[in-house]
């Protein structure tokens, strides 16, 4: 299991940074050339479309990735108190809670994705602009966080058992695996 | 059971959960999505709240929020929080207490090119923080004046801050951004007084600093060092108020800037600006699903009616407006011990907008306050942002105790600050009312 949760983060790190990454350049370039097009030459065409629909792939193929480095804000002082274990098992519990209710909602998502993939959905507008494979991205990126969400659960859990490090993670919630 | 009873059991609920460790962003969801459940029915939760999240992310003003992180990303590898720690030592280095004067103005200038308060804290505390104590700088001093000089970055333009303000209160984000400048400067101006004042009546707080070149032509030589911070300001507020970009895109213009700088000082490299993208990205990504995640509990506490009773029973008071903005320093004062600044603002705007609105005063000069007031909370305990992203850059040297402590006294100017704000408007309106900023 261990392993398996490691080969997993490993590709979705890999594969994450890239989506991340690149959505956010493409929109620099985009409203940086209708800044400049717009004032010397013709506005860049479909920026608003493109860059809403870049923002929602960089933040929702990002957040998984922030879940996988505990990066989501907390408040733990008051529960630091607390035995190890059991801080875990309320890390276990926060986690499995915020997979179902994130599971339900990528449901949601999917089913949207899937209407709007049938329909071949587009915003009207100046431009036609496809909004089916941004609403399929949305939906990947809500399920990449509820998966996510189940191994930091897995995790959380056999840390409460007594593990000292467990698929990347230590006892005080720092990962073990150095990044590159 | 009563809509409004669900909605206070909600709100207990999100705050024990907050307590349980449960990150913020997922008790707003939890509580948000549950509670909806249990108002309406679950095929139209299904359908509807995704797509409220879908929506509420995809917007196109929000877009400047990951590019101006970026720009201060960038702007960090340039070196350009090195120039502006270099000019304010030469400058103010021999004043009392002139590392830590000289580091509040820093923190002034790299505002300038930065947008978050937290990236402003992690830089100077590495940076000024251990220069500081070797020079036998009292240790709270050393530390709290990095973490209330980082919340300078709220009010100095651009400001991921006043960017989601103004999102939520469709108010202009360009006179938003401007209007803090002059409150910025005073912040500045006050810390640096009360600094250089308290060094002066207890010397042992800083002992004098001779490790530093003060002479003119020093000065001058490091303000001419500081061309690209200059640079990167003007471009970014000048493409706006000349009305050549939007903000979003005034933005990309300072995101593109800035990495020109970084070719210019031969620090381009294909790591550097893929690490900048994507730690902006991954803050993005936090910041974008409190919004979306606050998106679905507001909508929670607005159906089972919790903020239409609040507003009603804040408005019955009949409150003075000086009543009604003494209750709002105390609730942000509260709150900001438990939430961070874009949760706070995500949570109440949809209560206070109103409040504001009905006793007829601007929302730009609200935006300012209410600016100043949530970055109060990133440096109050137990949830002080700024205090914890210091502890994470300086490691096992500081114990965060010790960081709360030297931010505490700051506290105090911090809100002298944001009364001195709300007691004149115009120090917030003057300079968007002149230059007419859209």
């Amino acid at each position: 299991m261990e392993r398996a949760i490691l080969a997993y983060e490993r590709v979705y790190r890999r594969v994450a940074t890239y989506l991340v990454f690149l959505p956010l350049l493409a929109m620099t370039v985009i409203e940086f050339l209708n800044a400049i097009g717009r004032k010397l030459f013709v506005p860049f065409p479909g920026t608003v479309e493109s860059v809403e629909s870049l923002l929602v792939v960089s933040v929702y193929f990002g957040v998984a990735l922030v879940a996988l480095e505990g990066g989501h804000v907390n408040v733990t002082i008051g529960s630091d108190r607390l035995p190890v274990p059991v801080q875990q098992v309320l890390d276990a519990l926060g986690n499995l809670l915020a997979a179902l209710v994130f599971g339900f909602l990528a449901a949601g998502a999917a089913a949207e994705a899937a209407r709007s993939i049938a329909l071949l959905e587009f915003r009207l507008g100046v431009y036609r602009f496809p909004l089916w494979p941004f609403k399929t991205l949305f939906a990947a990126g809500l399920v990449l966080l509820t998966v996510q969400l189940v191994l930091n659960t897995v995790k959380h859990l056999a840390l409460a058992r007594g593990r000292e490090s467990y698929a990347g993670l230590n006892r005080q919630g720092r990962e073990t695996i150095q990044v590159t | 059971m009563e809509p409004l009873t669900t909605g206070y059991i909600g709100f207990a609920a999100f705050v024990a959960l907050i307590f349980l460790r449960v990150p913020i962003a997922y008790a707003m969801a939890i509580v948000g999505t549950l509670g909806l459940l249990s108002v309406y029915d679950s095929a139209t939760v299904f359908k509807f709240v995704p797509f409220e999240m879908f929506s509420q992310t995809s917007s196109f003003t929000l877009a400047s929020l990951p590019l101006f992180l970026l720009m201060g990303y960038l702007a960090f590898y340039a070196d350009l929080a090195t120039d502006s720690y270099e000019a304010a030592k030469a400058w103010f280095g021999r004043v009392p207490g002139g590392l830590a004067v000289g580091t509040v103005y820093a923190c002034a200038i790299f505002g300038a090119c930065s947008g978050s308060s937290l990236a402003t804290c992690a830089v100077f505390s590495k940076m000024s923080v251990p220069e500081m104590i070797r020079a036998g700088y009292n240790r709270k001093l050393s530390l709290g004046v990095v973490a209330a000089g980082g919340g300078l970055d709220v009010l100095i333009p651009p400001s991921i801050i006043m960017v989601v303000y103004g999102v939520m209160t469709e108010t202009s984000i360009g006179k938003l951004l401007i209007a803090g400048i002059l409150p910025g400067i005073v912040y500045a101006c006050i810390f640096a007084v009360a600094i250089a004042g308290a060094c002066w009546w207890k010397p042992e707080l800083a002992p004098p600093f001779r490790d530093v070149d003060t002479s003119w032509r020093a000065r001058w030589a490091t303000v001419r060092n500081l061309w690209a911070v200059a640079a990167l300001f003007v471009l970014v507020l000048g493409a706006i108020y000349a009305g050549w970009a939007t903000p979003d895109e005034a933005a990309a213009v300072g995101v593109v800037g800035a990495a020109v700088l970084l070719a210019y000082r031969r620090r381009f490299s294909w790591a550097a600006v893929k690490g900048a993208t994507i730690d902006s990205a991954k803050a993005s990504a936090m910041i974008f699903l409190l919004l979306g995640c606050a998106g679905i509990f507001a909508k929670f506490l607005s159906v089972t009616g919790v903020i239409a009773t609040l507003t009603k029973g804040v408005m019955e008071m009949q409150l003075p407006f000086w009543g009604l903005m003494g209750c709002l320093i105390l609730l942000y004062l509260v709150l900001g011990c438990f939430l961070d600044a874009i949760s706070m603002m995500l949570l109440t705007m949809p209560l206070v907008a109103p409040l504001i609105t009905a006793h007829g005063q601007s929302l730009v000069w609200f935006g300012v306050f209410i600016s100043m007031m949530v970055v109060i909370g990133a440096v109050t305990p137990p949830l002080g942002l700024n205090c914890y992203v210091m502890k994470a850059a300086m490691g096992d040297d500081v114990e965060l105790n010790e960081i709360f402590a030297g931010a505490l006294p700051f506290v105090a100017l911090m809100l002298l600050i944001a009364i001195i704000i709300a007691a004149f408007p115009q120090l917030s309106l003057w300079l968007p009312d002149m230059m007419g900023g859209r």
